[in-house]
């Protein structure tokens, strides 16, 4: 992909400025080439790659009149 | 294959746009006083109502129109996985769900998932300025959301969006699962 014709939207550029990139011909994880370009010890990583859909309950009670 | 994404522009939801951290309203009860509501975070969907719908909605929820007749209910949307977690099988662990293994499959199940020829799911390189990995869609797994909420996740949860070529491609690949027919088993 070329990347100059990849822009990302400022918020996420913000949001993202502590992660650490690692080019993906240098570290590859897995048997498949490109399959994780992030380190595993970036913030990110911990939130966002790592991360996987999970469950959330909250409870509540009803309040009498 | 390379996806290409695009900085966001628009002031409403669009189709193809990437979002992180969005809540599937699992299910609601009430027991003995006691409200339980179970909802499934998923760390990223993609937004898969057409575009034109959209951007009606928005129309005709805010503009001077005599009617609602565009209004949306809700909005149609995939979650995004991680691709080393879903050759695995287990990227809905949490959910206590064990997926299919094709790490321990044929290597062409896997290539046909990378090309786009397994019809039910959608691969994306986004590239490395997204931030995130190669990543899958499972079509089954499509949802719908509150429009309302998704309009509420936008200015802080909204990363990109896909450029309109490949979101049409999307598209196309997701209503051609949606439509095909199941013939019983001989």
């Amino acid at each position: 992909m070329n990347e100059e014709n990849v822009l990302v939207s400022p918020e996420y550029r913000e949001f993202t400025q502590d992660q650490t990139l690692v080019e993906p011909e240098e570290e590859k994880i897995g048997e498949y080439p490109g399959e994780s370009i992030l380190k595993p010890e970036s913030s990110a990583y911990e939130k966002y790659v790592v991360s996987k859909p999970r469950r959330v309950t909250i409870y509540a009670k009803i309040l009498d009149d | 294959m390379t996806e290409t994404i695009i900085c966001h522009t628009e002031d409403r939801v669009c189709q193809g746009d990437i979002f992180r951290d969005i809540e599937y309203f699992d299910s609601f009860s009430i027991d003995a006083g006691i409200v339980e509501i179970a909802r499934i975070s998923f760390p990223h969907i993609v937004v898969l109502t057409q575009d034109c719908d959209l951007a009606q909605d928005l129309t005709f929820r805010h503009g001077d129109s005599r009617n609602q007749d565009k209004v949306l209910l809700s909005i149609l949307v995939a979650p995004i996985y991680n691709l080393e977690f879903f050759l695995n099988g287990e990227h809905l662990s949490e959910l206590d769900l064990s997926m299919r293994d094709f790490r321990h499959g044929s290597k062409t199940a896997i290539n046909d998932i990378k090309n786009n020829s397994n019809p039910r799911y959608h691969f994306f390189d986004f590239g490395r300025e997204s931030q995130l990995p190669p990543s899958i869609v499972d079509f089954k797994h499509y949802f719908a959301v509150n429009i309302k909420y998704l309009e509420d996740q936008r200015r802080n949860n909204r990363l990109f969006r896909i450029k309109e070529l490949y979101r049409e491609d999307i598209s196309q690949r997701f209503s051609s699962f949606l439509s095909r027919i199941g013939l019983p088993d001989e």
